[in-house]
């Protein structure tokens, strides 16, 4: 039986490379390989002999967590990548593309460990944790790359395969398959940490500024970030964006410290100041790059999760299905589980948001509130509320979504 | 055909006539007129009977929608125009003097509506002033028994509009897809 070829996009190569590496590949690989736009591809082949490479590679990164073929003269350890020496060899690509293969076969509907001789695979930093998508020393650890087909239409331009909407699908929510959630020899896969990687670091900020009723600084993030006294804001000298490839390293790997500022910033105290970020955006964003798709270690995902109140999500970086989520919630508690069903989203979406509301403290679970207090019980639910099967204007909402764009 | 309306309120200088014309298909129809009373410390201008403007769906649909006028003495149009409607957008600004008022005002004055509709909250101009925050109002709303999502806003945004008008949609029916 022919096999599918593995979809494979360029990256980082300018005009002429890329016409040279596309004639390439389609002649040398003979139909193992396709070409498609950045977005589709299930692995990525990039040109790392030229200027502004770790940039590039920083850049792929953000984008695409899949295996790469990294192409250089020399060396190169990076995270997830199999090196092909230049000149490029037909049979060395052939033989780095059948091994490929093999892997996504493997980690096709889950991620897999495979072994890779260690002169292929070089690794440049010891797994944040298990089960994750990061090379062990002698191990790589790869995932197929497959969204869902929606996720990938292969029909956009690489730019806008570069746009927003896939870095919240894939940069906040991950690529974890749908099977791993219903299938429980894959629960632990679904948890992460967080007391183990700076999500878990600023969490401690945050209940210090608050118990303390004094400003915090994090030192070893090369900038000083400062949390506010007023428990509101974060002073910092960086885009938030540097912290996201920081937000998958244990805590172990980066070596950062909490105390008192020596001394308090003056403009931490003043919104108008460009370093002065909302603290909810700097845990809302954390919070998504550290799940990717997972909640954090004993969340119960058979519990009713209720919102306590909705995320400002004019404001915060959001998630796909984030407003039918936090409106299910809202007004009627449902599991994790459930909800991904119910609203026919992918259960890492649900997952992210989770997480996401979590480190604002805007969930709880059901269970315990009904155990805690009435309070709640004075607040009436809109019968409105619940999924319903065949909702009365369910059709005009929808024709009002697609009207102004969103949905 | 079946036509439909969405219902904009709130206090002067809220937004109401901006959001709406960040929405709208057509130039709003407003009945903005010099404003001789105190509303004038707020805005020159000031919506003495409503702002209309309209979104057309495809298949010839219309969505109609209202903005109250922002002075209280106008009270007795707001049964007439909200009635038939899906649900109303309150608009509050933080740089008013007394915006849980408002906010009071405005949930007790469309109480019925919102108890067979939807409520969502567009808080406007927090960039001026970032109290009270919206966990406060919030706080402040499940005093009032009601629960409706809040957001901050800037009327001038289609994208923050358009955010309100979908999280309505949602809360009247979280399983609805585009």
């Amino acid at each position: 039986m022919s096999e599918q070829p593995i979809k494979i996009a360029l990256f980082g190569m300018d005009e002429r490379t890329t016409n040279w590496m596309a004639l390439f590949l389609i002649q040398a690989t003979k139909g193992v390989c396709e070409l498609v736009p950045l977005g589709g591809q299930e692995v990525t082949v990039v040109d790392l002999d030229v200027a502004n490479s770790s940039r590039i590679w920083f850049d792929l990164r953000r984008q695409f967590s899949g295996p790469v073929i990294v192409l250089s003269l020399h060396p190169k350890e990076l995270r997830d990548a199999i090196w092909v020496q230049k000149p490029i060899k037909a049979d060395r690509l052939l033989q780095v593309l059948d091994e490929i293969r093999s892997m996504l076969k493997r980690g096709s509907n889950r991620v897999d460990q495979v072994d890779i001789p260690a002169a292929q695979v070089l690794s440049s930093a010891p797994p944040p944790e298990r089960n994750r998508a990061f090379l062990a020393p002698e191990r790589i650890v790869i995932t197929s790359g497959q969204g869902d087909r929606s996720e990938r239409d292969g029909t956009a331009s690489a730019a806008e395969k570069v746009s927003k909407a896939h870095s919240l699908r894939h940069e906040y929510c991950g690529n974890l398959p749908d099977e791993f959630y219903k299938d429980p020899l894959h629960r632990k896969d679904l948890f992460f940490d967080p007391a183990l990687n700076l999500l878990g670091v600023f969490k401690e900020a945050v209940q210090r500024v608050k118990s303390e009723r004094a400003s915090m600084l994090i030192s070893g993030l090369g900038q000083p970030l400062v949390f506010c006294a007023d428990g509101e804001r974060v002073f910092c000298e960086f885009n938030l964006n540097f912290l996201r490839p920081l937000a998958a390293l244990p805590r172990s790997e980066v070596s950062i410290q909490l105390s008192p500022p020596y001394l308090d910033p003056i403009s931490a105290e003043s919104p108008a100041d460009p370093r002065s970020q909302p603290l909810d955006l700097l845990l809302w964003s954390l919070a998504l790059w550290s799940s990717r798709g997972r909640v954090p270690v004993d969340t119960p995902l058979d519990e009713p999760i209720r919102l306590k109140r909705w995320p400002n999500l004019t404001r915060l970086p959001g998630v796909p299905g984030a407003m039918q989520m936090a409106a299910l919630w809202y007004k009627q508690p449902m599991d994790l589980l459930t909800t991904a069903v119910k609203l026919k989203l992918p259960y890492r979406h649900v997952f992210s948001f989770y997480t996401a509301c979590y480190a604002l403290n805007l969930v709880e679970i059901e269970q315990i509130v009904s155990l805690r207090s009435a309070e709640s019980e004075v607040v009436s639910d809109s019968p409105q509320a619940t999924v319903q099967e065949k909702a009365p204007n369910r059709g005009l909402f929808a024709r009002i979504l697609n009207k102004i764009g969103l949905g | 055909m079946a036509q439909h309306k969405i219902i904009f309120t709130g206090p002067v200088g809220a937004g109401k006539t901006t959001a709406i014309r960040s929405l709208s298909d057509i130039p709003i129809v407003s009945t903005d007129e010099e404003a001789s009373d105190m509303t004038a410390n707020r805005k020159p201008q000031t919506t003495v009977a409503m702002d209309y403007g309209l979104l057309k769906l495809d298949g010839g649909e219309r969505i109609h929608l209202y903005g109250t006028p922002g002075q209280e003495r106008f009270d007795f149009m707001w049964d007439i125009l909200t009635e038939g409607g899906i649900g109303l957008v309150l608009l509050l600004d933080n740089a008013r003097d007394r915006p849980f008022q408002d906010m009071t005002f405005y949930i007790n004055a469309f109480s019925d509506f919102i108890a067979s509709t939807q409520l969502v909250v567009g808080i406007t101009r927090m960039d001026e002033r970032q109290k009270p925050s919206l966990a406060e109002y919030y706080a402040h709303m499940k005093g009032l028994g009601i629960k409706a999502p809040i957001f901050e806003v800037d009327a001038r945004s289609t994208k923050d509009v358009s955010a309100l008008i979908q999280a309505l949609l949602f809360s009247l029916d979280p399983g609805v897809t585009s």
